[in-house]
Parts: structure tokens; C-alpha cells; sequence
């Protein structure tokens, strides 16, 4: 299609025919091409307008449009539609568009420069600040408020600049102008000061934003203002005060404590109508995980109940098991009940949460309530109740628990080798007698190997009787006997447990084989030299199935031996990424001088896997070749890699990673990799900041 | 010695394992999920990795990207991650207006061929699909008519609990005594759909994004696909937006949830303004956008 097409496109009668020709412009260039898109963007139509400005973002800022898009700001064009989608296109142009609006914004009107601060904020571009700061003085009203929405928009990169200008801006007489300076500090996460905010609080206009602040700052003088607008005769003044508590009771315990005082002082009917509000299903679903959260401040019984019986909810469980966390002592007579009951899938929330909350005094109790969930039940009960007496399980736990090692479940199996150990670290005289008292034929002789791993040798009276025992668990029938004694003779200083545990490398099954190779890199002689590294480069040089050969490498990685080096190094080049990503890993692992420089050769791989791999593992050291490379993968092909690398030079990249993630992003198209780069240049920016800010708290649900 | 182990996560994951995860399921899914939502994939995927005997997240991702069961793990993650719990007769303003205004329009706009298609995009465990059926048989519109509702998700598991069709007590929040005791059995395992709106619906396993296969379901006179986009990055909507695009017949409807729209999205459909809603149109031809 040729420009004259796209005219006479754009003439047309059909708002789509003018539509699909405006996205044609996708591919011009030139001055005709700047017209036709600034006729676009003014069209009649808004589809037609969204149309060409997506078209103008796409498309690298020459003059020609730029100078277009900042001339439909002057007083002349009075065009609604057209200004809007300039503002839109211009904040797409970055820097560019900065520049180009510093030219003209002195002698726009009011409206024009009002459209300016806005396109200025929507850059983004940390350069606007100079220009919009004149603007926030600006003698109408309107440009200053647009101004000051637009310094909150980009001052997460100037926060030490920008946030005493907001501040200043909440004691000017406009109200419009402080909710506008207000909302922006609250976006910002700037922490105000408690004594700046009650005065807020007296103002209807800005009282909901106020209480948003209060709640971040979690001073505990605000305690009772939060509370107290919980009492509120409007909705949106309780709803604000309700939002801002669960930031306050997540602000710290001081926070907390004080926010329990006030809940307490609380009328009667009000903590009554927040218990109803967590607890009914139909009501708002973010009022009440909101509530929930707060509830966990009440300290009621009344409050625990509906708090563990909110645990049943998929979709407020996570706030009831905040609130129930928080609750601490007053929750536990509810959840032990509940778990006396058994109901269903609350029942396993209830065991793992009361295992969390028992201490010295309860433990016997909770034991016993728990003790019974181990059979019967679900195997998420079960599994619930094994991860519960990992922690909270005595001796009395040792029998019932074994009998579960050979479950169908091999979750259920997992957590039963794993509390079985734990109590066995804490009962250790109590499972060595178990232990002891096992054959190799015996059914226990599994549990006796688990307790064999988590006890130091010797669990029989000698090393060599450890042994005996040991190599005679690695021959029999049952494949999960003879994997948990191999990895019990891990910790077995003894050159003949090497040999037995090199010997179950010709096992049949792939899982023990797998064992052993686990337990090679684990074994070390008394002085904590590698024991079991000479049948792993055996091993590798033969080039077994990949999974055994991963394990190899992770076994020696793990071994930290820098004698691996030369047996690593060429399978950072394999062909198969799983190889050479786990090489990578490995290689990682090793203190060798040489490390970063044979890590810089994964990032030539051609899978962007090993790529990511070597890139992450050279974050993780503090050499100056790793922060080159990482600036390097900013221009990778593949976008997870550039991603990656935007996202750990924010992390570890220092002021000097500020030039290259500039420079890229002015490059970037994918919106993820910019997102990623301009939060990262955000982190860099404001690392030295003196302002407080606060940090939403991760979500747990949609 | 205490008696207690300190409390600790038993497995836990770190930012950089959840980073990696985050983007495979983007790559793979077009879903999109944000720094902090870290918690969803700690809590939902943990069982899998513990399941999967492996020692870390680390070790899962490489499970998702190099075992040759990784295909199939990868279905199942998905599932894990996407799979939440809904309600009948959700977004009631909007289920009224889809009754009280769309229906008649859509019963004279078929009345020659009498055939009525609704699909519900990313229909979870089938409470929104089997809503539709109740609402299409409460207006009494389409007695006689060919009616197919068509519920999709991208879980198998949502899509297996759909066709059973058996529900429990966090499904009803809002539906009354008189639809419980309308459209249900009472079962010892929970409220069983009754047939004669079971056999309305029909459902599959559809990734929203893969246009081809959406093709499978045919052309529909409304599509639902409420509280879906916002799993989505900005790139996977818009192709999302046009698969349902094609989908629809010349005039028919398209509803999102209260929270969505197509800003920034896609300016093919027309914004048509009903009494208690907006919802949006494919034009019947060019020329017709007119708003109502």
C-alpha cells in the first residue's frame, strides 16, 4: 500500500477502513507519513485515533513527528481527541519527547501546558523533572495540579528529589493540589510523618488518601485514628480505614500491639461488624481478606474461630492463616478442635498451623491431637501431620511414623523419612535403640536406615557394625531400603563404604543409582577432603544416561573440589542444555580463580537456558568480568535473557550498570524487558536515598 | 535439647527460582504474573515438587525444561497456578443485564434459525457455564431451540470438575434458596447440576491463546470471558482478544469482568451500553459503530 492509498484510506467515510489505513503507517516514514499519522491521530473516531497512536509508539521519534505531536498543544488545535492521543504518543517517546516539549512548552496556554505535564509524566523519563518543576509553579492551577501528578508518576527514579517537593506540596491551600501531592506520595511508598498526616485527616477531601498514608507509616500513634475510622458513617472512609490497617498490622509489632489496643477500645457492635464482615462468604472478597488480616489483631476467641474456619475458603485462606499466625496462643484451642474434628482440607491447614504456634507448654498436647491425623485421613492430612511432628513429635511419634516410610505417597514417604529424622536428632538415645533393635529383613530396617542418616556413627555401638549393617540394607530387595542406605553411608568416613556405595552404581533400578552418585560427592575423609571423587570421574568419562550424568555433575559440584574443574569444564559445551546448564551450576560451585572466566564461556551457548544459567551463576560472585558480561547479555536475542540480565544488574550491578540499562532501554521493544529494566534502573537510582519508603507486601492471591 | 525444631519453610523458594518459573509459564502460557506473587507458586506448586521427590525449585524448573515428562509437569503447573475457586451467579449485575436485555435481543435475532451459542472462556470448575444455562432457562426464551453452552479452560483439572458438575457450599454465596432447590440434587458428595441443565453445557480443555484450536468451539452469539485476561500479559491479550474476536458472529457480544476492558487492547468491537452494564460487540459490518 503506498501513501496515496493510505490518504485516500484515511478520507474515507468507514471509521474501519480509516482505522486499518492509519495502521498502515506502521511501515512509512517521512513528512508525508508525519501528516498523514498527525490526520490519523485527530480523526473523528477514537478506534481511529488508539489506532495511530499505537502506530506513532511503534515507531522511532523522528523530528518530523515529534514536532507535529508537540504543535497539536497550541492554543489553534482544537482538537480534544487529537490532543489526547498526542499526549499518549509523546509519553511512548521517552527522552525525545522531553526535549521537543522543553521547546515549547513556555508558550503554550494553560490547556497546552497542562497536556504537557501529563505527556511528560507518562515519559517516564527522569529528565522531565526539570521542566515540570517549573510547571508545578505554573500561575493556573490546573498545570500545577497535572504537573504534580506527573512528578509522582516519575519520581521513583528521583525519589530523593522528588519526594521533598511532593511533601512540600501537602501544605499548600489548594486541597485539589495536597490529595494530588498525597496520592503521589502514596504511590511512591513515601513514608509521612504522623503529625503532617492528622492534619490531613481533618479534611473530607483527603481523609481516605490520609488514612492510606497512616496505614503505611504504621506509626503507632495513628493506631486509634485507624481504628476509629472503622466507625465511620461512610463506606468508602471505613473501606479506606479497613485497607490501611492491614498494612498497619503488617508494619511491625510495634505496629501491631498498638492496633490491638485500639481494637480492643473498640465498641462492641464495630468489632462485632468486622467479625461478620471476615466471616460471611457473600460478602466483598477484598473486605474480607482485609478483615481477616485485622482480625488477627483482635486477640478474641470469637476472632480465632472465624479465623480457622475461614481456612476451609481457597480464596481468603491465606489472610486466615495470617490472622491465625497473628492470633498465636488464643488461635490454638480452636485449631487443635478442628483437627479433632478432621474436616477435610481445613484440617491439614489446621495441623501445619498449630504445629507453628505450639511451645514448650503445649507440645505434648498438640502431639496427641496429631498423632491420630497420621492415619485415616487424606494424604494431605497425613503429610500435614508428619511435617507437624517434625517439629512438635516426641518419642512416642518414633513407631507410628515409621510405619508410613513405605506409603503409597511419595509425599507422605518424604515427610515420613523427614520427621523421622528430625525426632531422631532430638531423641537421639530414644532412635538409636529403634535403630538397633532393626534387622536387615525386618520391616523396621527401613526406619533403622533413615535414623542411620540422621545421627552421627555410630548408631550401633561401632563404625564397622554401622557398616556391616549399612552394605547389607544397599543389597536388599526393596529399593527404598537400599537408596536410604546409601544415603545414610554418606556420612561414613571409611574407604570400604566408598567401595560399596561406588559397587550400587551397577544397581538396577535408575533411583539408587542416583543415591549413590549423591552420596560419592557427599563423602569426605576426617580432615573433609572429598572421599568418593574418583568413581563420579569414572563415572562421567563413561557418559552413562543423561540423568545419571546430571547427578554426577551436581554430585561434584556439591564436593566443591576444584580438581573437577577439568572434568566440567568441557560439558559446559554439551549439546544437551540439561548437561550444560548443570555444568554451569557446578562450575559455579567451585573456588577456583579460573571460575568466572569459564563461566563467561557458557554465555556463548547457543541455548539461552545455559545462557540464563551462566549469567545468574556469575551474578552470584563478585567478580568485575561477571558485571561486564551481564551488561553484555542486555543485547541477547532471546528476551528471558535479557530479562534476566536487566533484572541482576538492578540487583548487583551498581552505578555502573546505570549506562548500559539506559542505553538499552532506549533500544528495548519488549514490554517485559523494559518493565523489567526500568524497575531495575529505579533500584539503582534510589540505592544512596535517604527518604523512608515502604514496599507493598507480596500478594497472595488475585 | 528443645523439643521443638524452630519453624522454618520446608521448601523454600527463593526470588531467583521464582523468576525462572515466572517466565517459563509466561513463555509457554502467556500468563502473566507479577514480582509479588511469589506466595501463589510457593503454595501451589510446592505438593509437585515434593511430589516429584526433587530437593528444590531449582530443581523443578529443570524438571519443567529438561525431563521428558516436562511437557506434561508443565500442564500440570498450569493447572495449579490458574485454577481458582468461582461461584455461581457471580457478577450478578452483569448476569442481569445479559438476561434481562441480551437474551430477547438474541432470541428475535435467531428466532428464523433457533439456535443459541454461548461460551464461557475460562470457565474454571463450570460454575459460570452452568449459570448461563440457568439464566437461558429462567427467560423461558428458548424452548424448542438448539442451545449449546461451551465452557473452556486451560486447567484439566477445572474442565473435569466442570463436567461433573457437583458442587460445594463456597460455590453458592450467592445463589438463592429457589435456584439451590431449581437447578440441584442433593448428593452426599455435595449439589449435583441438575440434567436438564447438565445437558445444555459441554466442555473442553482450550488454551485461549492457540486460535486454532479455539476454532474447535465454532462461531458464538455471546462469549463470557470474565476475571481471564487479567492472567495475561499485555502481548497475550490482544492475540486472546482477537481468538475470541474471531469466534463471534457479526453483532455478537463479548463480557468481561467489571475490573477489564479492551483499552489498549483492541479497537475492532463496539462499546454497546445496557441499563446496569457495558458490554462489547463485533460489528455486524462495516459502518455500523454506532453506539446504543
Amino acid at each position: 500500500m503506498t501513501l496515496d492509498d493510505v490518504a485516500a484510506g484515511l478520507a474515507s467515510s468507514d471509521p474501519e477502513t480509516r482505522r486499518r489505513a492509519a495502521g498502515r503507517l506502521v511501515s512509512e516514514s517521512g513528512e508525508r507519513a508525519a501528516a498523514l499519522l498527525i490526520q490519523a491521530l485527530g480523526d473523528g473516531d477514537w478506534r481511529v485515533r488508539k489506532e495511530a497512536t499505537s502506530v506513532a509508539m511503534s515507531l522511532a521519534p523522528s523530528p518530523d513527528i515529534l514536532r507535529a505531536l508537540v504543535e497539536t498543544f497550541a492554543p489553534t488545535e482544537e482538537n480534544v481527541g487529537l490532543r489526547n492521543a498526542a499526549v499518549e504518543a509523546l509519553g511512548g517517546y521517552g527522552a525525545a519527547a522531553v526535549d521537543a516539549l522543553g521547546v515549547l512548552v513556555h508558550e503554550l496556554d494553560p490547556d497546552g501546558r497542562k497536556l504537557s505535564a501529563e505527556a511528560l509524566g507518562k515519559t517516564g523519563e527522569a529528565g522531565a523533572l526539570l521542566l515540570l518543576r517549573t510547571l508545578m509553579e505554573d500561575r493556573d492551577p490546573n498545570v500545577c495540579a497535572a504537573a504534580v501528578e506527573a512528578v509522582a508518576a516519575i519520581g521513583a527514579t528521583r525519589i530523593d528529589e522528588v519526594a521533598p517537593l511532593l511533601l512540600h506540596y501537602l501544605r499548600v491551600p489548594d486541597a485539589i493540589l495536597r490529595l494530588s501531592a498525597l496520592n503521589g506520595l502514596n504511590q511512591l511508598g513515601v513514608v509521612i510523618r504522623w503529625e503532617d498526616i492528622e492534619e490531613l485527616l481533618r479534611d473530607p477531601i483527603l481523609e481516605s488518601a490520609a488514612l492510606v498514608a497512616a496505614g503505611r507509616g504504621a506509626d503507632p500513634l495513628a493506631a486509634e485514628s485507624l481504628v476509629g475510622a472503622l466507625a465511620k458513617t461512610r463506606h468508602t472512609v471505613r473501606s479506606a480505614a479497613l485497607r490501611a490497617l492491614v498494612d498497619f498490622v503488617r508494619g511491625g509489632a510495634i505496629a501491631f500491639e498498638a492496633a490491638r489496643g485500639a481494637l480492643q477500645r473498640l465498641p462492641a457492635t464495630e468489632r462485632e461488624r468486622l467479625i461478620t464482615l471476615a466471616d460471611e462468604p457473600a460478602n466483598a472478597l477484598d473486605e474480607r481478606r482485609a478483615a481477616l488480616v485485622v482480625l488477627g489483631a483482635l486477640g478474641t476467641r470469637e476472632a480465632a474461630r472465624v479465623a480457622v474456619r475461614a481456612l476451609a475458603d481457597e480464596q481468603v485462606n491465606a489472610e486466615a492463616e495470617e490472622a491465625v499466625l497473628a492470633l498465636g496462643p488464643f488461635a490454638l484451642p480452636a485449631l487443635l478442635e478442628n483437627i479433632r474434628r478432621a474436616e477435610g482440607r481445613q484440617c491439614a491447614a489446621a495441623i501445619g498451623l498449630a504445629a507453628q504456634l505450639t511451645d514448650q507448654d503445649t507440645y505434648r498436647e498438640v502431639t496427641q491431637t496429631v498423632l491420630p491425623a497420621l492415619t485415616g485421613g487424606s494424604d494431605d492430612d497425613t503429610e500435614a501431620a508428619l511435617v507437624a511432628l517434625a517439629r512438635v513429635g516426641d518419642r512416642r511419634a518414633l513407631h507410628p511414623i515409621a510405619r508410613l516410610l513405605g506409603a503409597q505417597s511419595v509425599r507422605v514417604r518424604r515427610a515420613a523419612a523427614e520427621a523421622l529424622a528430625d525426632i531422631s536428632r532430638r531423641y537421639p538415645d530414644a532412635a538409636r535403640e529403634f535403630a538397633r533393635s532393626a534387622g536387615v529383613e525386618a520391616t523396621s530396617a527401613l526406619a533403622a536406615a533413615v535414623i542411620h542418616g540422621a545421627l552421627k556413627a555410630p548408631v550401633r555401638g561401632s563404625v564397622e557394625e554401622d557398616l556391616a549393617f549399612l552394605s547389607a540394607a544397599v543389597s536388599a530387595d526393596d529399593m527404598l531400603l537400599r537408596r536410604a542406605a546409601l544415603d545414610a553411608l554418606a556420612a561414613l568416613d571409611s574407604p570400604q563404604a566408598v567401595e560399596v556405595v561406588a559397587f550400587a552404581l551397577t544397581d538396577e533400578e535408575l533411583e539408587v543409582r542416583r543415591a549413590a552418585v549423591r552420596s560419592l560427592g557427599a563423602m569426605q575423609t576426617q580432615d573433609g577432603t572429598p572421599a568418593g571423587l574418583e568413581p563420579l570421574f569414572d563415572l562421567i568419562r563413561r557418559r552413562p544416561e543423561t540423568e545419571l550424568l546430571v547427578e554426577a555433575i551436581t554430585a561434584l559440584g556439591q564436593a566443591g573440589d576444584p580438581r573437577a574443574l577439568q572434568v566440567l569444564r568441557p560439558l559446559l559445551y554439551s549439546t544437551d542444555a540439561f548437561v550444560a546448564v548443570q555444568a554451569v551450576e557446578s562450575v559455579g560451585r567451585l573456588h577456583d580463580p579460573a571460575r568466572a572466566e569459564i563461566l563467561s564461556e557458557g554465555l556463548e551457548h547457543p541455548d539461552p537456558e545455559v545462557v540464563k544459567s551462566a549469567l545468574q551463576t556469575l551474578a552470584d560472585g563478585v567478580d568485575p568480568i561477571g558485571q561486564r558480561q551481564l551488561a553484555r547479555c542486555l543485547g541477547h536475542e532471546a528476551w528471558d535473557v535479557r530479562r534476566l540480565a536487566a533484572d541482576l544488574l538492578g540487583r548487583v550491578g551498581g552505578q555502573a550498570a546505570l549506562g548500559p540499562l539506559r542505553m538499552r532501554l532506549s533500544e528495548e521493544r519488549d514490554p517485559l524487558v523494559r518493565q523489567t529494566i526500568q524497575r531495575a534502573l529505579a533500584e539503582l537510582e534510589s540505592a544512596d536515598t535517604t527518604v523512608r519508603r515502604t514496599t507493598p507486601p507480596p500478594s497472595r492471591e488475585r | 535439647m528443645s523439643p521443638l525444631r524452630p519453624v522454618e519453610p520446608r521448601l523454600p523458594l527463593i526470588p531467583r527460582d521464582f523468576r525462572l518459573l515466572r517466565d517459563l509459564i509466561n513463555e509457554q502460557a502467556g500468563l502473566h504474573f507479577d514480582d509479588d506473587d511469589i506466595n501463589i507458586f510457593d503454595r501451589r506448586l510446592a505438593p509437585r515438587v515434593l511430589a516429584l521427590e526433587l530437593e528444590s525449585f531449582h530443581e523443578y524448573y529443570k524438571y519443567l525444561r529438561f525431563n521428558l515428562r516436562g511437557n506434561s509437569e508443565l500442564d500440570e503447573a498450569i493447572d495449579l497456578l490458574t485454577t481458582n475457586e468461582t461461584y455461581f451467579f457471580r457478577q450478578e449485575y452483569q448476569l442481569r443485564a445479559f438476561r434481562d436485555e441480551l437474551l430477547p435481543r438474541l432470541a428475535d435475532k435467531n428466532l428464523r434459525k433457533k439456535r443459541l451459542s454461548v461460551w464461557s472462556a475460562g470457565c474454571s470448575t463450570g460454575e459460570e457455564a452452568y449459570t448461563i444455562a440457568m439464566l437461558v432457562q429462567e427467560s423461558g426464551l428458548f424452548v424448542g431451540w438448539d442451545v449449546r453452552i461451551i465452557g473452556s479452560d486451560i486447567s484439566r483439572r477445572s474442565v473435569a470438575a466442570a463436567r461433573r458438575g457437583v458442587y460445594q457450599r463456597p460455590s453458592f454465596r450467592t445463589t438463592s434458596e429457589t435456584r439451590q432447590r431449581n437447578f440441584f440434587h442433593v448428593e452426599e458428595d455435595g449439589l449435583h447440576i441438575v440434567d436438564q441443565i447438565k445437558k445444555l453445557c459441554h466442555f473442553g480443555r482450550l488454551n485461549l491463546l492457540d486460535g486454532g484450536n479455539a476454532a474447535i468451539v465454532g462461531v458464538m452469539d455471546v462469549v463470557f470471558c470474565r476475571n481471564v485476561l487479567i492472567y495475561f500479559d499485555a502481548r497475550s491479550r490482544r492475540r486472546v482478544i482477537d481468538n475470541l474476536y474471531d469466534r463471534l458472529l457479526p453483532g455478537g457480544y463479548l463480557l468481561l469482568g467489571h475490573s477489564e476492558s479492551l483499552l489498549n487492547l483492541s479497537t475492532a468491537f463496539e462499546l454497546v451500553h445496557l441499563k446496569e452494564d457495558l458490554v462489547y460487540r463485533r460489528p455486524t459490518a462495516a459502518g455500523s459503530w454506532i453506539d446504543e
